[in-house]
């Protein structure tokens, strides 16, 4: 039986449904010495801000039971270099390009919107995790209104196809996809890493000298396979599902529960081939259970 | 392609009680491998701890790799529970390494677990063209001296419990050779407060040094910035370098040592 495995995530065409979640996959430059890119569906890139950006100083890392709190703090070399150095590369594969972009306000959200609408990206995912300048701090994707200011604002900044990260730390889901969905994004990615904290018991400090980070890993899959659920049966736009994927039953557990397709992050860590892996297993999957096209999958919950 | 992939374990030998020695199958495709180079080795194949643990060649010939493990957490204590004969999942040769330089006057720094990767440098530096000096420093019994012992001109011993050895740091003997010895190249691996005062000895003498750093890493190759040294940047500037790429081997002046 040949499998379909191309999938449409509302402009955005990938020719499977596997992609690398950004933050775990650089530009993909470490993992092409492991595996072949271009089997692929994307890869999301590291998440970028206007200007480089050197990241946090002292411990970065925390391991816990069957995840990691991340604390690195966007070190990236900047959307310019983005541009001139990696979109070159990464063009020399089969696959598509999410340029995940990062900002301490509004006004630079739309700035890098503009530039990559200019540049050769396939996909702008906005991450709205990040601090609010503005605000005190506050993440821009937990409080309704900004998100409603942030989303239609980039939304008018770029005609590139639109993704929109949602993060877990809040408390209703549900109703921030709407807003985004209502603002015009093309496509959701859920979620982001759950906000967490660990304590060196001997120092009596935070392991993490940020005090707290995000949390990943096959430890968060249970929290992200619910909300990617919840957001199927709230919105209409296609979903790129995520949240401690490590296998393919893990990836076609969150096709079930309503994505589209699905991205694979800390697992890159701990199995370089996470993604070739899950994709063969997902390509069993369909053998096995009679689909045809993987999109039958999506939501095909009883 | 690099190596990610098995190999079998064909030796295992307990040095302490909580310092085992592992010897690997030499897979080809692991390539070329250089002393101060690590694999990223999955602990258990039960995949929990779920990270791979980054762990130092301490020697190696064209069939087998050796790796020396101090048990410390959950994930050593699973990588020394394996039995000969069981096959572990690794990938590498990872990090730089050592860069061996043609040197009349050698010396080479260990400090506890650190010696581990001093030995497998020591057993490929070339001979006899260089005179190797050697300062090893433990906690309790030495171990894996050995191979120093029967390759280096003069070896002192640190311990900071056990009798019949020196007492201190090994700075100390650092600080006295320097006096009298012209060192083309210092290596060394160590605890952290050990490499900062070994750094600011040898760049107040002008003397070059290789210092093999350790960080808590994920990855291993280089993409998910989790483990980072702090280095030089211009003249007034840093930046956070990859500990696991574009280390873990960073000489002397160039690493900046925070004080916490």
């Amino acid at each position: 039986m040949k499998t379909n495995l191309c999938v449409d995530l509302n402009g955005l065409v990938l020719k499977n449904p596997v992609t690398t979640a950004s933050g775990t996959y650089g530009f993909g430059r470490e993992y092409g010495e492991y595996l072949d890119l271009s089997l692929l569906g994307a890869i999301s890139v590291k998440g970028l801000t206007l200007e480089p950006r050197e990241g946090n100083e002292g411990v970065r890392i925390a391991e816990t039971p069957m995840g990691m709190i991340n604390s690195v703090g966007l070190q990236n070399p900047g959307v310019h270099a983005f541009i001139e150095h990696e979109i070159p590369f990464l063009r020399s594969h089969d696959l598509k390009i999410i340029a995940n972009i990062n900002g301490n306000t509004i006004e630079e959200y739309c700035e890098m919107a503009q530039i990559l609408d200019h540049a050769d990206v396939d996909s702008i995912e906005l991450n709205i995790s990040c601090p609010n300048v503005k605000n005190g701090g506050l993440a821009f994707g937990t409080n309704p209104k900004v998100v409603q200011e942030v989303v239609s604002r980039v939304r008018k900044s770029t005609s590139k196809h639109l993704m929109v990260k949602l993060s877990p730390n809040v408390t209703d889901i549900k109703e921030i996809a709407r807003i985004v969905e209502a603002e015009g994004a093309d496509c959701l990615s859920l979620i982001n890493t759950v906000s967490g904290m660990a304590i060196d018991i001997y120092k009596r400090r935070t392991v993490l000298k940020r005090g707290s980070g995000g949390l990943s890993g096959p430890a968060i899959k249970p929290i992200a396979l619910k909300l990617v659920n919840d957001v199927y049966h709230t919105v209409k736009i296609p979903i790129l599902g995520m949240g401690g994927i490590a296998t393919h039953e893990d990836a076609v557990e969150f096709l079930l529960a309503g994505a589209s397709a699905i991205a694979v992050g800390t697992a890159n860590f701990s199995n370089p081939k996470a993604p070739v892996e899950i994709l063969e297993g997902i390509q069993r999957y369909m053998v096995q259970m009679g689909y045809s096209s993987v999109t039958q999958i999506t939501g095909d919950l009883k | 392609m690099r190596f990610d992939g098995f190999s079998k374990i064909v030796d295992k030998d307990w040095i302490q009680d909580d310092v085992v020695m592992i010897s690997i199958e030499r897979v080809a495709e692991m390539g070329e491998i250089i002393p101060g180079q690590f694999f990223n080795i999955q602990a258990s194949a039960a995949g929990y701890p779920m990270l791979r643990r980054p762990i130092s060649v301490s020697g190696y010939d064209e069939k087998t790799v050796t790796f020396t493990v101090k048990v410390l957490g959950a994930g050593t204590k699973q990588l020394s529970e394996h039995r000969v004969g069981e096959v572990i999942k690794l990938m590498g040769p990872l990090g730089n390494g050592f860069e061996r330089v043609k040197a009349k006057k050698v010396l080479i720094i260990g400090g506890g677990i650190g010696v581990a990767p001093m030995k497998g440098l020591i057993e490929k530096l070339e001979q006899p063209s260089s005179e190797i000096d050697v300062i090893l420093g433990f906690k309790d019994h030495p171990y894996l001296t050995d191979s120093f012992r029967t390759r280096c001109q003069r070896l002192a011993l640190f311990s900071e419990t056990i009798s019949g050895f020196r007492k201190g740091y090994v700075t100390e003997a650092l600080e006295e050779w320097i006096k009298t010895t012209a060192y083309e190249m210092v290596y060394a691996c160590g605890p952290l407060a050990m490499l900062r005062r070994v750094a600011k000895t040898l760049n107040e003498a002008g003397v070059p040094v290789q210092l093999l750093m350790e960080e808590k890493m994920a990855c291993g190759i280089g993409a998910c910035l989790v483990c980072t040294c702090k280095t030089k940047k211009d003249d007034f500037n840093f930046k956070l370098s990859r500990m696991c790429k574009d280390g873990p081997m960073f000489y002397g002046s160039e690493v900046i040592f925070d004080e916490n």
